[in-house]
């Protein structure tokens, strides 16, 4: 599927809005999307990388 | 409402995220642990750099929540700033857009997408990609940023490969400062 069969980063930083997490309801949290998310999460875990995670907050709360 | 309060509210919506988040990869049996940059006995670790690099290497994902702790900055902020505690390869940020455009592409159907920037030519162009505190301080510690479309199933992994998904926004003459 890919060029490469190895991960090219060993560490990353998975910067995810609020709004990534909000699906089709227009607010708040989908758990389907949060779901495939975590499974998204977890074959970067499986392949051995590193991951660390900043979530936003706007799909609960926004600011200014 | 004043912004620091409306801040601090802020600051728990992402708390609330970190808890979805950390529940669901439970559920996916992956280890994950909570940590936020205010203190919440009970609910999460606080945000500890040293256990955070501890778990990092132990397989664990760490969700770091709460942006910074501080008002005024924002969760790109917090991004960088994790990221680079952490001797992250790349900020990999995750939107519902496909990249950096030249204009907004809703817009403009003709705007136009990067593949690859430099530091300067975003600040020049006053592109989009994040607010400026949260970019300065990526530029000023030569830490690449990738945004691609997280809606995408199967992008991150792509992006984990080394396919060139998106924007990526590097310095190509520097070697990152560690």
């Amino acid at each position: 599927m890919t060029a490469n069969p190895k991960p090219v980063y060993r560490r990353i930083l998975l910067k995810l809005s609020g709004e990534a997490l909000v699906g089709e309801q227009g607010f708040g949290i989908d758990p389907k999307v949060l779901d495939r998310m975590a499974q998204e999460i977890k074959e970067l875990i499986e392949l051995g990388v590193q991951v660390g995670i900043v979530i936003g907050g706007g799909n609960i709360f926004r600011g200014e | 409402m004043n912004r620091v309060v409306g801040d601090q509210m802020g600051m728990l919506a992402t708390v609330m995220n970190g808890l979805a988040m950390r529940d669901a990869l439970h559920r996916a049996y992956v280890n994950a642990r909570l940590m936020s940059a205010v203190d919440l006995k009970g609910v999460c670790d606080s945000y500890n750099w040293a256990e955070a690099i501890s778990m990092l290497k132990e397989g664990r994902v760490v969700i770091f929540a709460a942006g910074t702790g501080n008002p005024f900055f924002t969760t790109d902020s917090a991004a960088c700033l994790r990221g680079i505690e952490i001797e992250a390869d790349i900020v990999l940020k995750g939107t519902k857009v496909d990249g950096v455009y030249s204009e907004d592409p809703v817009k403009n159907p003709d705007a136009e997408m990067y593949t690859t920037l430099d530091y300067s030519t975003v600040l020049d162009k006053e592109l989009k990609v994040m607010d400026l505190s949260a970019f300065t301080l990526a530029r000023d510690h030569n830490m690449p940023i990738r945004v691609f479309n997280m809606n995408k199933p199967g992008a991150l992994r792509s992006v984990i490969m080394g396919e060139e998904i998106g924007t990526l926004i590097h310095n190509p003459d520097k070697k990152r400062n560690l």
